[in-house]
């Protein structure tokens, strides 16, 4: 305990910066959709211009934040964690996370920026929204399986991994799965060159325009405390020297705990007379 | 839109709210981490406020270096069940081990079929078995003289050979029959202690069935057929176990359980599965 529970503690509040991430998202694309014509409770989804990239991407994205945040809390919580603590379920956690709802942003934000830097039109929105789904498959595929892995108690770092042995031998199916999921992202990848690439040198040309979005009900003051970096910046660098000043500072103090080197190749290898 | 001054200054009312959230934030989570919360120890009372401060610091009475040196890492065996170790076995060659057991009949006897109570009929013994006990007396974790100095002079080729042969000869060692093992009877009405041990185990000391994984209702690699085998040499192995004169069984499954049978239990059941002298004489 002790400080183990602050940084728990603490990191449970990212939650919040989260779901305001997701409410407001939420909002301007309903805000759009009504704009564009869409009624109802769920009308407005229908009327968001789907065949855009980013409009794709910001529900794809979301989706994978949500299976990922959800993961997450599970990572934050003391006791939670003790389940999957060291387990494959860590890397695929932040898998899902950073590789699909941050990185297919990326990709979005490369079809969107690539034409407005280089002056050359997306050849195929089509084949670019393929591009994602493919994106957002893979990511489900790898991480779906590697989850229950970690769940199954694989452990996240591995020198060696003997599938003949009864205690792993379950949960080769499952990677073998996750496997095929890391070669569909593989082709993703490279569909997202191919598509840059072949926009590039198009035919397609046209100039357009750098624009911002605007607020539909735009503030009359914003206090500079919250429209800068500033305070939070020193607030965080002051809740870091709390929650790890110490526990990093003790590795000074304490005298070092030695910890066997278990040689795990030597016997199995005792034919090596042979 | 950056109209008020001095965003850290705490006058101002948004920065101060910020910080005064931040503090109780971090003073909440200060005090249930090292004043609640880590009292409660698993297995001892709950500390006091001070000892509990302490213990979340990292500051504990045994802070300093343990005054005696941790005792040797001490592995029962050298074997663990690999595929790579399971390989070697299978590709035992019983022709070549034929000419390798020529050295154990002195022994052992001809074919594997020991003469002497205290020594152990290899005939139709499970290669797994064989091969393990050679590599445990090479290395030392089965300490005997005699098998210590023989198994070294063998390789682990020569060790999978004549663990090949054995298995393969006829009439030897095999899992005790059972009447009702394989039609699933109840058998809670086994009067016969050894009987009972051998296929119930006790659960009230936690003893498992010798048939669980001796056989015929489990298997489990490592494990040597028991019926056929010297009732002498059982029960010397038992008594070894539970003396901890022999400790290369690998999860200390054999020394758990032998420690808890009497002695009157190690004969009955060294008596139940070994064979009477005539039927082996009979036999041969």
């Amino acid at each position: 305990m002790g400080f183990k529970f602050l940084q728990s503690f603490l990191t449970f509040f990212v939650v919040l910066p989260t779901l305001l991430t997701v409410y407001s998202i939420c909002a301007s694309l309903e805000i759009a959709g009504r704009h564009r014509g869409g009624r109802g409770l769920l009308g407005w989804i229908g009327a968001l211009p789907w065949d855009e990239p980013m409009v794709l991407v910001a529900a794809l994205s979301l989706v994978m934040l949500g299976g990922g945040g959800f993961g997450g809390i599970i990572n934050m919580s003391y006791a939670m964690n003790s389940m999957i603590h060291n387990t494959s379920w860590v890397p695929a956690h932040f898998h899902l996370i950073f590789g699909g709802a941050v990185v297919i942003m990326y990709f979005a934000i490369a079809y969107e920026m690539w034409p407005q830097i280089t002056g050359k039109l997306l050849r195929s929105k089509k084949l670019a929204r393929r591009q994602l789904w493919l994106w957002f498959w893979g990511i489900m595929i790898v991480t779906i399986p590697w989850h229950i892995t970690g769940l199954m108690g694989q452990p996240r770092r591995v020198a060696v991994f003997d599938y003949d042995d009864p205690l792993v031998a379950r949960t080769g199916p499952l990677v073998i799965i996750s496997v095929i999921g890391g070669m569909i992202l593989l082709l993703s990848a490279i569909l997202l060159i191919f598509i840059l690439v072949r926009s590039h040198f198009g035919e397609r040309t046209g100039e357009i325009p750098l624009r911002y979005a605007l607020a539909v009900n735009p503030p009359a003051h914003v206090p500079s405390s919250l429209n800068g970096f500033a305070l939070w910046n020193t607030i965080l660098l002051v809740l870091m020297l709390v929650a790890y000043g110490y526990p990093i500072g003790q590795f000074a103090l304490l005298k070092p705990h030695s910890v066997p080197a278990y040689d795990v190749t030597s016997h199995s290898d005792g034919g090596g007379a042979r | 839109m950056a109209r008020d001054k001095g965003v850290l200054r705490l006058t101002n009312p948004w920065p101060r709210f910020a910080w005064l959230a931040g503090a109780a934030i971090v003073g909440i989570s200060l005090a249930l981490g090292f004043l609640v919360l880590d009292r409660y120890q698993q297995n001892d009372p709950p500390l006091g406020l001070w000892g509990a401060i302490c213990w979340g610091l990292g500051i504990t009475a045994d802070l300093g270096p343990a005054r005696e040196a941790a005792p040797t890492l001490r592995t029962p065996s050298r074997i663990a069940w690999t595929s790579s170790t399971l390989g070697q076995i299978r590709a035992g060659d019983a022709q070549h081990g034929s000419f390798i057991a020529l050295n154990c009949t002195a022994c052992h006897g001809e074919g594997g079929m020991s003469q002497s109570t205290f020594i152990p009929t290899l005939t139709g013994m499970d290669p797994a078995v064989i091969f393990k006990q050679l590599d445990d007396y090479r290395s030392g974790k089965r300490p005997w003289g005699v098998m210590g100095a023989i198994a070294k002079a063998l390789s682990i080729r020569d060790s999978a050979d004549v663990a090949a042969y054995y298995a393969a000869r006829p009439n030897g060692l095999a899992a005790i029959a059972h009447e009702g093992s394989l039609r699933g009877e109840s058998r809670s009405k086994e009067s016969d202690s050894a009987r009972h041990l051998a296929f119930m185990g006790d659960e009230q000391r936690g003893i498992p069935p010798c048939t669980a994984c001796h056989g015929p209702h489990g298997y489990k690699i490592g494990a040597p057929p028991l019926a056929g085998q010297h009732a002498a040499y059982i029960e010397r192995q038992l008594a070894a176990f539970a003396q901890r004169l022999r400790q290369n069984d690998i999860n200390e499954q054999m020394r758990t359980i032998a420690m808890q049978l009497t002695p009157s239990e190690m004969h009955a059941l060294a008596a139940f599965y070994g064979a009477p002298e005539s039927s082996r004489v009979a036999n041969k």
